[in-house]
């Protein structure tokens, strides 16, 4: 959390740095606990988010924004799901070793490669700088 | 170009006439920010292309370290005469109590062909005393360390201001894409055992300088920078791609709603996906030689030391980190001075003088600044009891000592005096702003130009203050 200034507890502090680094992104990209959110996230799209991609890929990104994402966002976010589904076809392995971070989330109805997939989708929509920074 | 570079809400609502299409945001080169202000910068030829700052958090004392002053032995125990102190401001610590004067209880011998006066604490640093100019005349207007910290890496006693090493990647632009413009590593000294005074991560922040200008701290330990590797099953391949799409993503965004900040963070982004490979590289000391460990000393084989941050200062400086701050803590030495400033002088002392040999014999030290001092330094009366072995000093602004090598400054010198009792300067005062001109004047740059206009004024490095040094330049 120190990477977010968040405050040290042992001083006084009015207000927090508004800072902007890459230890930041290199948190929210490869740290376990959003990696497991991402996953989390993966599942209540497949879930919760409707029958095809489309749907899926609007409801998290509502979740993540408070808004729906409009045709060129959508796009490219449907394209990155297609190359992660190719990609994790062909190395299926790799979806197994994706998803060990999210061990707790074993869900032995999912479709491995298809969550995998969308976990790295879910990762890819915590990431946007609309998600993360209040505006 | 570089107004757009600068654009916030308030200018998009102001020319909403012209319309979101109409303005070339689609033609942005990402690269363009990290070369900073471009074509304008720097103003006149550079000395230095790099910096790197040793700071002493804490505030050493000059005068056991490089001021000498044989009165003080001759009137050890007298109280610090009126006449001189003449009402100047004090800390709370010692207002009350009475002043009685302290002699230095290192002793002091003159080195090299300079003549330099250097004390028995710092053996490693008299051995390059012809290399380096140290400083006796320092002086600064804050009596904390908060306030004198902000002062010397701001140039104001309040918060809310960018630090050097923004100023620097904001006027300068980086050397090398790879590593993060500003880096910083911090150090804790062995002189505190009751812990030293904490540092603000704002003093190495941007203040409202873009964000990507903002100093990124390494950590001290095995992992410099957490979470470098990509998750087990995602490739270098497959993680490009990902951060292909998030940048057309927030690219779009930012054509939306034209909030400089977005393009800050896809800088980062960008930066993150490069430091993973280049971190690890710099970090890996594997091929340094036997020989280099032993001249930076036992410490640098121990990440998260002094030594060991000074031998990753010259590897970053290899790769053009363009602004390298080191901060050790644990100087302040209101108690227990003796015992506390030897084991502090101990931590920097071999290492210091390490990094200006290694940076010497690699050809780097001609363009390489090199910057060693503290916030301010102490008081020539005791803090608290003054017994046969042991006394403390407190805050003093008005003089100080620091050193400073390579990149244009003249070697082998002492610049400025204090009088007999190490209490004021009487000859060539180097104020903060002083310091801070002549730095940014050592990397080509005009610290009345460097500008940056904020909330409707005009703001810069040193304020309304500061003349160039010019004495001690080559």
């Amino acid at each position: 959390m120190m990477i977010f200034d968040a405050g040290s507890r042992n001083l006084c502090t009015v207000k927090r740095q508004s800072t902007n680094t890459p230890l930041q992104a290199l948190v929210l990209l490869n740290d376990p606990q959003f990696l497991i959110s991402a996953q989390a996230l993966a599942k209540r799209m497949i879930e919760e988010g409707g029958k095809n991609s489309k749907e899926r890929i609007d409801y998290a990104f509502y979740l993540a924004t408070s808004r729906k994402p409009n045709v060129k966002e959508l796009n490219i976010l449907e394209d990155l799901l297609q190359a992660e589904m190719d990609e994790f076809k062909k190395h299926p392995s790799r979806a197994d070793e994706f998803l060990q971070i999210g061990a707790t989330l074993d869900d032995a109805t999912l479709n491995k490669l298809e969550l995998a997939a969308y976990g790295v989708v879910a990762n890819t929509i915590i990431n946007l700088s609309e998600s993360i920074q209040k505006n | 170009m570089n107004d757009l570079l600068n654009l916030s809400r308030r200018h998009f609502l102001k020319k909403a006439s012209l319309g979101l299409g109409a303005m070339a945001m689609t033609s942005f080169d990402m690269a363009a920010d990290s070369k900073g202000l471009g074509n304008m910068l720097p103003h006149f030829a550079p000395r230095a292309k790099r910096v790197i700052y040793l700071f002493q958090a804490g505030g050493p004392s000059q005068l056991e370290m490089f001021d000498y002053k044989p009165e003080l032995i001759r009137r050890h125990n007298q109280q610090l005469p009126q006449s001189v102190s003449k009402g100047k401001r004090v800390t709370d610590f010692t207002a009350a109590q009475p002043k009685p004067m302290v002699k230095s209880f290192a002793r002091f011998k003159q080195y090299g062909q300079s003549g330099t006066w250097i004390s028995d604490l710092l053996p490693h640093i008299a051995s390059i005393v012809d290399v380096i100019c140290v400083v006796k005349s320092m002086h600064t207007d804050a009596i904390n360390h908060d306030p004198a910290l902000c002062f010397f890496q701001t140039g104001s006693q309040l918060s809310g201001r960018p630090s050097i090493g923004s100023w620097l990647s904001y006027g300068l632009g980086s050397l090398n894409d790879n590593l993060p413009t500003f880096s910083v590593l911090l150090s804790k000294g062995s002189g505190r055992a009751d812990g030293a005074q904490p540092l603000q991560s704002r003093l190495w922040g941007s203040g409202f300088l873009q964000s990507l200008h903002q100093g990124v701290q390494f950590r001290s330990g095995k992992d410099p920078v957490l979470f470098l590797n990509n998750p087990p099953g995602i490739s270098q391949m497959n993680r490009r791609g990902v951060l292909d799409h998030l940048k057309a993503l927030n690219q779009h965004y930012f054509e939306k709603e034209g909030n400089v900040e977005v393009y800050s963070r896809m800088a980062q982004y960008e930066m993150a996906y490069r430091m993973q490979t280049s971190v690890p590289e710099t970090m890996d000391l594997s091929k340094e030689p036997a020989y280099i460990f032993d001249m930076y000393g036992p410490d640098s084989r121990i990440p998260g030391t002094y030594a060991a941050n000074c031998l990753l200062a010259r590897r970053l400086a290899e790769r053009d980190v363009r602004f390298i701050q080191l901060y050790h803590q644990g100087w302040d030495q209101h108690n227990d001075l003796p015992d506390h400033l030897t084991k502090q002088s101990k931590d920097i002392d071999q290492a210091s003088a390490a990094l200006i040999k290694d940076l010497k014999q690699r050809g780097l030290l001609e363009d390489t600044l090199v910057i060693w001092g503290g916030e301010f330094g102490r008081t020539n009366y005791c803090q608290g009891a003054l017994t046969k072995d042991n006394y403390g000093r407190d805050h003093h602004p008005y003089c100080f000592s620091m050193w400073m090598a390579g990149g244009g400054i003249k070697p082998g010198i002492s610049y400025g005096e204090t009088d007999e009792l190490g209490y004021n300067i009487v000859k060539d005062p180097v104020h903060v702003h002083d310091f801070q001109a002549t730095m940014l004047h050592l990397m080509g740059m005009d610290h009345e130009k460097l500008i940056f206009k904020h909330e409707g004024r005009r703001y810069r490095l040193t304020d309304v203050h500061g003349d160039v040094v010019k004495d001690i330049l080559v």
